[in-house]
């Protein structure tokens, strides 16, 4: 079968992992072409499709929809859905699609928290800004013990692209910052994550 | 009726695009907003979500009531189910979803760019800026040479979200009026920006 789209990321892009997780999941790896790029270079390839050059971004090169450019991982998620057979991770409408909305841009939230943390310390050391720093632990450390209390939620709906998400940022926490292991106060959170780690899926893209 | 609160900052642009969308839906009578004191032990969103930021939306009310969302991009999309203002869809849900997410990623490297500007001198990463500007520079050129295609239809989303995007810009890196060498974009911004839904919610 002929490749329907190209996704483009990076192997340590938490956000590019989502959707390279549900690639994976829904089994359409044949239909998905999976492509590693370098970003903050010039030859970065997804300047050839948008002037954004991030990732990911999803190329659908035949369909209906050829020629469409999608940036942001949750569209590109939401795209993903459309392809292959597997029922839709999203559901169709109601409130448990917007239950699974909220919970999808919690934790997208979240990964941002992380994400601009581990970016300011990709800057030289005399740029890096501690109040900034504090401020976005502070939220993460937060968000981790919320989500200990809510351990039955997210145990009561086996995979979604919320779950996945919320299994990332877990993992790119322990992944950044190994020193700040959030898991010895979180032990059922931690259950949860660790089953979730266990999957093909979040091995087979392991960072 | 849907009674919703809509937490906020005045100069939030991602926050901003929530309250165009209530307005121009027509849905802002529904709508409670709440200017939320971030960054302080007093932040009214903490009590609402862990991650303490705006936008964030609460719905009081009816099938979803006791729904929290976060991130702009899914409370327009919750918002502009309502009301009765013209529809915020575009012409066809891909290639307008995928001009959302372009302006998203568009209006992240303003935010980063303008949030490293106002940190003290001496902390402030010159590559990081550099590199932003170059993005930003990119994505400039890029809009001037689409504006027939932002123009083919009176509002929706994603135009909605590259209008306050380029309204960032304008109030967040001074000195640099993008205005000048993108002048049918800077048409296409001045059509949108006299909105009374942008006017009601300049950033102050």
């Amino acid at each position: 079968m002929s490749h329907i789209a190209t996704l483009l990321h990076s192997p340590t892009s938490p956000f590019a992992r989502k959707a390279r997780i549900e690639i994976i999941e829904r089994s359409i790896e044949d239909l998905v072409r999976q492509v590693a790029v370098s970003v903050r270079v010039p030859e970065n390839e997804v300047l050839l499709h948008n002037p954004t050059g991030k990732v990911p971004a999803l190329i659908v090169g035949d369909g209906p929809d050829k020629g469409l450019v999608l940036l942001e991982s949750s569209l590109i998620c939401e795209y993903l859905d459309t392809i292959g057979d597997a029922p839709p991770f999203l559901p169709a409408e109601g409130p448990a699609r917007w239950r699974e909305r909220a919970m999808d841009a919690y934790a997208h939230a979240l990964m941002d928290a992380i994400a601009w943390r581990t970016r300011e310390f990709r800057k030289p050391e005399e740029f890096q800004y501690r109040p900034f720093i504090a401020y976005e632990f502070e939220r993460a450390e937060r968000c981790f013990d919320d989500l200990e209390s809510r351990v039955d939620e997210l145990a009561a709906i086996p995979l979604t692209h919320s779950r996945i998400l919320l299994a990332i940022c877990l993992d790119y926490s322990l992944f950044r910052f190994p020193d700040l292991d959030w898991r010895p106060s979180r032990p059922r959170l931690a259950e949860w994550y660790e089953a979730m780690a266990a999957r093909p899926s979040f091995i087979e893209t392991a960072p | 009726m849907h009674q919703m609160t809509l937490y906020h900052t005045p100069t939030s642009p991602f926050a901003r695009k929530a309250r165009i969308v209530a307005r121009e839906r027509g849905v802002i009578d529904d709508v409670t907003e709440i200017h939320a004191q971030i960054r302080t032990p007093q932040n009214e969103v903490l009590a609402i979500s862990a991650t303490g930021k705006v936008p964030a939306l609460t719905v009081d009310e009816g099938p979803d009531k006791g729904l929290v969302l976060v991130e702009s991009a899914m409370i327009c999309e919750y918002l502009s189910q309502f009301g009765n203002g013209p529809s915020l869809a575009g012409s066809a849900p891909w290639p307008e979803k995928a001009l959302d997410g372009y302006a998203h990623a568009f209006l992240d490297s303003i935010a980063w760019r303008g949030r490293d500007s106002r940190r003290p001198d001496g902390e402030r990463s010159p590559s990081f800026m550099a590199l932003e500007a170059e993005r930003q520079a990119r994505c400039l050129a890029d809009l001037e040479r689409r504006v027939d295609e932002l123009a083919a239809a009176e509002i929706s989303l994603g135009r909605i979200l590259v209008a306050v995007a380029l309204d960032f810009h304008l109030l967040r890196i001074a000195g640099e009026d993008w205005r000048p060498a993108h002048p049918r974009l800077a048409d296409w911004h001045a059509r949108m920006a006299a909105r009374p839904s942008f006017v009601a919610t300049t950033p102050f």
